[in-house]
């Protein structure tokens, strides 16, 4: 069976075949990763959509320096950021795309007892720097060095937004996790 | 600066196994000592398994078909698939103008032999009608 290395390797040679299979393996992973930076499915579907896209227009100019599994996240966080400037840095939430986020959504989600919806909206209150350092550290389980590559920061810098971010989520999420929980 | 104020920024990357080992024996020796960091750590331990035990339930979602038609099936593939269809209507044509010319073919020739025949005959009578003539 083949790597992710060797399908990305084969799939940019011009293989299809090989670039098939990356999509259908990578994709609802990627898909889950764009939905917790942007916070809206249709968002997160047409940026991995465009991601695949530029990883096939662009497949001449890819130099192999980490795994494919970083370069595809790589792609995918920076059409992220680019649909974030274009919706003017607003983060969408599922529910209500149209309104700008006000930050009071955790506590009402608290407020009702949906620790999930917390959580999400948690973690759509983190600063957009420190949102994708969470992510990828937590959920796509990379180092603070791979993590460095993708966002183009140093690791001491990854360490702190880190730190800065499980902070807020820990005030954030504070009625589940210090006796007060409502569930 | 008090030693709690410098060890826990450093509690995150304590827990991600971030630290070179010279630090983390530091950091570990402040927390058996220190209830409020080892409290702070124990907290942040509960919050990160409680968010990562929450399920996304994303759409299935199939890229692949839509990505196939971007990519590999543009305009100019739809047209170059247009001039095959017509070339092969163009040749399906061809074999069938050349069937019937050939069957045109035949026909002249037959009308030809008749009309040869026929030219024979007349001209045989002919001859007849002048040899009785004589």
């Amino acid at each position: 069976m083949d790597t992710d290395d060797d399908l990305m390797a084969r799939a940019l040679s011009g293989d299809t075949a090989a670039f098939a299979a990356l999509v259908h393996q990578h994709q609802n992973r990627l898909l889950r990763f764009a939905f917790r930076i942007v916070g809206d499915w249709d968002n997160a579907s047409d940026i991995v959509q465009d991601s695949f896209i530029r990883l096939w227009k662009s497949r001449n100019r890819y130099r192999q320096t980490g795994s494919a599994q970083a370069y595809l996240l790589t792609i995918v966080r920076s059409v992220c950021l680019d649909n974030l400037r274009t919706n003017s840095g607003l983060v969408h939430r599922q529910s209500d795309n149209d309104l700008p986020y006000n930050g009071v959504n955790c506590e009402l989600a608290a407020m009702a007892g949906n620790f999930d919806e917390a959580v999400q909206e948690a973690l759509l209150e983190l600063p957009q720097t420190q949102r994708e350092i969470f992510i990828l550290s937590e959920y796509e389980g990379m180092t603070y060095q791979e993590i460095a590559a993708i966002v183009g920061c140093p690791h001491g810098t990854v360490a702190s937004r880190k730190h800065a971010a499980i902070e807020k989520l820990r005030q954030s999420l504070r009625h589940w996790v210090k006796g007060e929980t409502h569930e | 600066m008090n030693e709690c104020s410098e060890i826990r920024p450093l509690l995150t990357a304590l827990r991600d196994n971030e630290l070179e080992p010279g630090v983390a024996a530091t950091i570990q020796a402040h927390i058996e000592r220190c209830s409020t960091c080892a409290q702070q750590l124990l907290t942040d331990q509960e919050v990160i398994a409680r968010i990562q035990a929450v399920e996304l339930f994303s759409p299935q979602i199939d890229l692949w078909p839509q990505l196939q038609h971007e990519l590999f099936e543009t305009p100019h593939s739809d047209l170059l698939k247009a001039i095959a269809i017509l070339r092969a209507d163009l040749e399906s044509l061809r074999a069938e103008v050349a069937v019937l010319k050939a069957e045109a073919t035949k026909s002249t020739s037959r009308a030809q032999l008749v009309g040869s025949a026929l030219s024979f005959s007349v001209s045989s009578r002919s001859a007849m009608n002048q040899y009785r003539l004589i």
